[in-house]
């Protein structure tokens, strides 16, 4: 009997930790792991918020805390960030981006296309046992499509078509390619936005690497996702994460996959950019997430001989 | 990397739209709304391949293949 009032009292604690109630928000970060809590307090500051706070006096880089973040520079950036930073004043912004009073995000004015969700760098892996194997895979949704970017092209029935080769790269046309990449602009009403967790920037991208590796992404992904992210995300000190997973996704951006014994691990996570605090005594337009996200995600018991495995980030656009 | 940008001299008004990274060989498709742009190719020697191109339709799909010569 003990033992069963012990099971019962560690169920509850943890569906207490998994979800929160309403006028909570529910919260990461890396040493405490999640918590429900009314207003967001980081016990460790972002190296973005701590840079004006030396106590030894201004540095170089507090003396330019306050400036774009195109001055900023993050400790190691791969090669193209540099290039990119000497060309374009938004390098470290996902694309145009706009500040505003109430929500912050992707500028969509310059876009074409519908879709007030801007999916970035939507990128698919494949790990197979195969060294060569056909296969197409199609977005076979009936609605039409804003695309904003592939590599390699769609053909004009929305697919890629090629050749699985080395068990972990794609060949289309006789070219390689480590990846399958899209950018898309998907509508709002049909993402999540209850399920996630808010966190600092550091940390925000520390929990969606977190989340890969817990669905056994392979290396080459945690390392792009990483790579990429890391200067791409704009410095807020806070953001939100609401992931979209299989359910959401295929719903609104149906695919198929010719090729037996294949299985797509889907995972998209929606980031709301806070520029203080995030407060349930504040009125949002997104609301602040209180449910546990992992309990929806996508549970890949039996390993298929062809998974693919697609991430992307997305930010909201007007 | 293939870069796509706002056609502008201005350093602050070259508003980036998207970039990503293609294979040599490979091909890049993508889709803008009317106006003026920049498409730079680079690799991480600084090879550069510089294009200016104009938009006319509502929404157009251009497509970009990177060879190296």
């Amino acid at each position: 009997m003990k033992f069963l009032f012990s099971l019962l009292a560690l169920f509850f604690a943890s569906q207490a930790l998994a979800n929160c109630k309403v006028g909570q928000i529910r919260s990461w970060n890396k040493e405490t792991g999640y918590s429900c809590i009314q207003r967001f307090q980081s016990d460790i500051a972002d190296c973005v918020t701590c840079q004006g706070c030396n106590e030894k006096g201004p540095t170089f880089e507090s003396l330019f805390a306050n400036f774009p973040s195109a001055v900023y520079q993050p400790k190691s950036l791969p090669w193209w960030a540099h290039q990119g930073n000497f060309h374009y004043p938004n390098l470290h912004f996902p694309g145009v981006w706009k500040n505003r009073a109430s929500s912050s995000g992707i500028d969509a004015k310059y876009y074409p296309g519908k879709g007030e969700v801007h999916a970035l760098k939507p990128n698919i892996y494949i790990e197979s046992i195969h060294e060569e194997k056909k296969f197409t895979f199609s977005f076979t949704s009936k609605e039409e499509l804003s695309f904003l970017a592939t590599t390699p092209p769609l053909d004009a029935k929305k697919s890629w078509s090629g050749k699985i080769i080395h068990k972990d790269r794609f060949e289309v046309e006789d070219v390689r390619y480590d990846y399958l990449f899209y950018d898309i602009r998907l509508p709002q009403d049909k993402m999540q936005f209850s399920r996630g967790l808010c966190a600092t920037r550091e940390a925000t991208i520390k929990w969606m690497l977190q989340d890969l590796t817990e669905m056994k992404y392979p290396a080459i992904a945690l390392q792009d996702f990483e790579e990429h992210w890391k200067v791409k995300i704009p410095d807020f000190p806070f953001y939100c994460i609401y992931p979209q997973y299989n359910k959401q996704l295929d719903e609104v951006l149906p695919v198929s996959i010719s090729l037996e014994f294949s299985n797509l691990n889907r995972s998209l996570y929606v980031l709301i950019p806070h520029k203080k605090e995030p407060d349930v005594d504040e009125p949002q337009l997104i609301p602040f997430p209180i449910l546990d996200s992992v309990e929806v995600r996508p549970v890949v018991l039996i390993k298929y001989e062809n998974m693919f495995k697609e991430w992307g980030v997305a930010f909201l656009g007007e | 990397m293939v870069w796509v940008a706002l056609d502008k001299d201005q350093y602050k008004e070259r508003l980036l739209l998207m970039h990503t990274e293609v294979p040599v060989g490979g091909s890049f498709q993508f889709y803008l709304r009317p106006g003026d742009y920049q498409v730079r190719a680079s690799d991480e020697k600084g090879c550069e391949f510089f294009q200016k191109i104009k938009v006319k339709d509502l929404v157009s799909n251009i497509e970009i293949k990177m060879v190296k010569k």
